[in-house]
């Protein structure tokens, strides 16, 4: 019913309109003026009171037609909440089986589906069940269900992957999923029950109370859906596990750690692969819950991107986070054009080593203006300027068409600048060259653009001083990324269709400013490299169930292969999804049109820390229901909900007999008034 | 083409004169129309027949004085006309909130305003000293009676500037009235007297011992002779704003002859001191209203 409809309001409104002409026509035809009343004499009867009545019924009549009227418009409802006995399957119960890596332990995964085919076989036949995993995301397997057969088909069915289980998160989901259904619910939650999976507070974990199943006609009757929850731990004692923990590499090594909660300290062998291949092992004794150092020398690695792989050689329960996987990209750089009209100049040399020492993936190659060739513009993906003003009209108008293909620069301006009125490429009047107002006093930065990608990842702009640069009359297509004191800026960037170009208004020697010599300038450097160049680093270490993404490898078009060796993502595909789930462990491969990546994807860390919650605590879980336990349902008085009952058919005819009455009664007054005046 | 007889009633109704923008002007055509259609002289009973003698004094005017008395007595006379001997109107209009009422073409008010307006036209042709009081429950406005010029317009400015409100209180006006004048003269009074009759005479008849000419036209309208209502009916009192209720069988049966008793017994109260009682309704012309004061002055002369 929808009280709040606007034709609805609207009617309710028009109310008024029969109430305002009654008590028009209320005083004006209840009382008649005279002369003088002194020689009349009082009726014994109040005849006018009957009058009155009859206005007020009229009154009533009318308002109420309007009222039937309006009402009609809020497509009103009978909600029937009489006590019902209980129907078959009013009672739903959610088997949530427990997916997560850690159920990959010994045979806990046997268990859980030996657990929840147990719980099928003993709930009343009248009641509904359904079977839902829980790992990185909450997923429904099939429609709600009394069919033992099925039910347990789906459970055979089920897959245990390497995600990590969040309670919290699980709870956060199944309370979204439940709390519209208009049934008892019985969750049976069936898990290891790791004490790395609880959320940080313990209301996480509770199931909210969900809506009144009796509306407001009966308030006796008031009361709330159960909800149930009930906890199956699969184990209840912490659980034997050697696990590698970090595998970093280091200059010429490689750093391993290996984590034991075994009983007893244990000699532990650790091997170092590299591209599948052996290199290296180690054996050392580990403490009970302690954990060791494995340092591996690495004299070279091979170029591009190296499988290294960590593998403790004892065997356990849970063998699958006995390796560890990571990714060295040994990529030689790739060439960066940078123009100069001075190789050897020191430009040259910090733009070179900034380059360098950022370790963007990028080497700048500079070469001398009068030697370039415009026809190679296009082998680079962005280009660097030691200063624009070196840039005759020829070369603007190609480095124009470079920058509208999609291309980007990154220039820096210079005495070759100053020396011009206008500047190249962008056309902006250079007003002057102004000296800091104060040469004892050089102008330092104030405004920095911190949302900017370039500068973003980047700090200490404000330790920079500049004694000079260009001040420049832009337009509003040009953005200020970090300004001086004085409102002028000292970075800005220019779009031109598809490419974008960074001006630094100052020079890149150490003259004009000591940018180059701050540490923040390798830090810009590199950002600007990938920024310009369009391609985010990608992330080469994951954890399962974690999604790529293939945009951010660089290209919208790919091909990726899982560790299993199965093309998870055709070419063909990938106009279609470009969220790539990386569920197995190992490395993915990474095809793209001008490059070739690998990932590391490991199980999340927290899945091999085997602790489980105290018997306490899922006590306290299961016992914290914020609505009455569930009544099983072979002894139940519950009520359930009918279909709502339409109330037009009524509503009519209340109409029909309102009208008719109205119009009687109505004709009736209106004949006694035309004999009165 | 309308006929000499016919012209003058035309002008006379109620309906007509409420056409006519001032009250001079309907005072003016209402006493022109009437003495015309009367066929008489315009100067009735003005300034032509013998009244009486009086000694000269010094300061009368020597034109007047009878040289034939003198011849025979040696005695200077005055020779004094009848239109010599002025005498005081003064109009005692009821401006009521009841006189407000009326469901023919004018009210009662705007009625006894044309009423009281040509009573002071009538009486300043004849060169009486006119007086005026406007009163409700309260005197509203007083002009005394001279015959100054321009005196007329005072007066018709007076009746023409008051409107109906309040109650009504008959004792005021009269008493004030009382206080303010010694002269005789007449004394007319426009109401429609809703008022209990012994305690309205009761006022006038300190008057009328005085030696005032007292006439008093009763105006009711055609609604208030007949009710126009056929069902009960609550009605409200103007003056008061009480509400009375009446059934439908009062209205057919009992109205009309609760009325007549009332206008009989004002009759009978007036007759009782010697004054002259006219009712008249607000749908008739005005000459009759005219005449009957005519009638009256002429008796008192």
């Amino acid at each position: 019913m929808a009280l709040l409809a606007p034709l609805f309001l609207s009617g309710l409104l028009v109310i008024a309109l029969p109430i305002y002409l009654h008590r028009l026509q209320t005083q004006s035809t209840e009382r008649k003026r005279f002369s003088s009343t002194m020689l009349l004499e009082s009726s014994r009867q109040q005849v006018h009171l009957k009058k009155k009545l009859r206005y007020l019924l009229l009154l009533v009549l009318r308002v109420a037609l309007l009222g039937l009227l309006a009402l009609s418009f809020a497509k009103p409802v009978l909600e029937r909440n009489s006590v019902i006995e209980l129907k078959a399957g009013s009672v739903l119960h959610l088997l949530v089986i427990d997916t997560s890596f850690s159920m990959q332990y010994g045979n806990l995964a046997d268990h859980s589906r030996t657990e929840a085919r147990k719980i099928i076989a003993e709930l009343p036949e009248a009641d509904l069940a359904q079977v839902l995993t829980a790992s990185n995301t909450l997923e429904v397997l099939g429609e709600a269900d009394k069919d033992h057969n099925g039910l347990t088909g789906r459970i055979n069915s089920i897959h245990f992957g390497n995600g990590h289980l969040d309670y919290g998160v699980m709870m956060t989901s199944i309370n979204s999923l439940i709390k519209d259904a208009r049934q008892n619910i019985h969750i049976h939650l069936i898990s290891d029950f790791q004490t790395t999976g609880l959320p940080a507070r313990f209301a996480d974990l509770v199931p909210t109370a969900r809506g009144q199943y009796h509306t407001e006609l009966t308030p006796t009757a008031r009361g709330q859906y159960h909800t149930e929850l009930t906890l199956h731990p699969q184990t209840e004692q912490q659980q034997d596990n050697l696990y590698v923990d970090t595998i970093i590499p280091v200059e010429n090594g490689l750093d391993v750690g290996v984590r034991s909660n075994l009983a007893t300290a244990t000699e532990i062998r650790v091997a170092f692969k590299n591209n599948g291949v052996i290199v290296q092992e180690q054996s050392r004794t580990i403490e009970s819950g302690g954990q060791s150092r494995f340092m591996f020398t690495v004299s070279k690695y091979e170029d591009g991107d190296n499988r290294i792989e960590a593998v403790i050689g004892n065997t356990d329960e849970l063998i699958a986070d006995n390796t560890r996987y990571a990714v060295v990209d040994n990529t030689p750089p790739k060439p960066v054009l940078l123009l100069t009209s001075d190789t050897q100049g020191l430009p040259v040399k910090y733009l070179q080593t900034a380059v360098e020492a950022g370790k963007s993936g990028y080497r700048a190659e500079p070469v001398l203006i009068t030697e370039f060739d415009p026809r190679v513009l296009q082998r680079y993906s962005w280009i660097m300027i030691d200063d624009i003003g070196i840039i005759d009209s020829g070369l603007a108008t190609s480095l124009l068409e470079y920058l509208q293909g999609g291309g980007a620069i990154l220039a820096a301006s210079g005495e070759r600048a100053l020396a011009q009125s206008q500047l190249p490429l962008l056309n902006y009047p250079i007003r002057q060259a102004i000296l800091s107002a104060n040469d004892a006093k050089p102008g330092a930065v104030t405004g920095i653009d911190a949302s900017h990608p370039v500068l973003a990842g980047t700090s200490g702009w404000r330790d920079i001083n500049v004694s000079r640069y260009l001040d420049l009359v832009t337009d509003p297509q040009s953005h200020n990324m970090v300004s001086l004191d004085n409102g002028a800026a000292l970075i800005l960037e220019r779009k031109f269709g598809q490419g974008r170009l960074l001006l630094l208004t100052s020079s890149l020697d150490n003259r004009w400013n000591d940018l180059p010599v701050h540490p923040v300038f390798v830090n810009f450097i590199a950002e600007a490299a990938k920024y310009l160049s369009g391609r985010d680093q990608l992330k080469r270490s994951q954890v399962a169930g974690d999604y790529l993404q293939l945009i951010r490898s660089g290209t919208a078009a790919g091909q990726v292969i899982a560790p299993d060796g199965k093309t998870i993502l055709s070419l063909a595909d990938t106009h279609r999804s470009q969220q790539i789930p990386m569920d197995l462990p190992g490395f993915y491969q990474i095809y793209t049109s001008d490059s070739e990546h690998l990932i590391a994807v490991n199980p999340d860390l927290r899945e091999s820390d085997l602790t489980v919650m105290p018997v306490s605590d899922l006590d306290r879980w299961q016992q914290a229901l914020q609505g009455p336990a569930v009544i099983p349902s072979t002894q139940v008085d519950n009520k359930i909900e009918d279909d709502p009952v339409q109330l037009w058919p009524i509503l009519l005819i209340l109409l029909g007999i309102v009208v008719m009455v109205e119009s009687l009664l109505g004709n009736t007054y209106l004949g006694s008034g035309r004999g009165s005046v | 083409m309308s006929t000499p007889e016919s012209q003058p009633t035309r002008l006379l109704r109620p309906e007509v004169l409420s056409g006519l923008s001032t009250l001079d002007l309907v005072a003016r055509v209402v006493v022109e129309g009437f003495l015309i259609g009367m066929h008489r002289s315009p100067s009735f009973g003005f300034s032509q027949e013998f009244a009486e003698y009086r000694q000269y004094v010094e300061g009368d005017d020597l034109r007047y004085i009878d040289w034939n008395v003198y011849a025979r007595s040696e005695r200077t006379y005055i020779k004094r006309f009848l239109g010599e001997t002025n005498s005081h109107l003064v109009l005692l209009l009821d401006a009521s909130a009841s006189m407000g009422y009326g469901t023919a073409a004018v009210t009662k008010f705007q009625y006894g305003q044309y009423l009281a307006a040509c009573l002071a036209y009538l009486a300043s042709r004849q060169h009486d000293a006119i007086g005026c009081i406007i009163f409700d429950e309260e005197v509203r406005d007083y002009r005394p009676p001279t015959t100054r010029s321009g005196n007329l317009f005072s007066v018709l400015h007076t009746i023409d500037n008051a409107r109906p409100a309040h109650g009504t209180n008959l004792e005021k006006p009269f008493r004030q009235f009382a206080g303010m004048t010694s002269h005789r003269g007449m004394v007319v009074v426009i109401s429609d007297f809703y008022c209990d009759a012994e305690q309205m005479i009761e006022n006038v008849r300190p008057l009328a011992f005085k030696g005032q000419d007292i006439i008093l036209f009763q105006l009711l309208d055609p609604g208030e002779m007949n009710l126009p209502f056929a069902e009960a009916t609550l009605l409200e009192d103007a003056e008061t704003g009480n509400a009375v209720e009446v059934s439908g069988q009062f209205i057919r049966d009992g109205y009309s002859e609760k009325v007549q008793q009332h206008i009989e017994s004002i009759r009978k109260a007036v007759a009782g001191i010697g004054a002259d009682h006219v009712l008249v309704s607000t749908d008739e012309p005005l000459d009759q209203a005219l005449r009957n004061y005519l009638m009256f002055r002429q008796r008192r002369k």
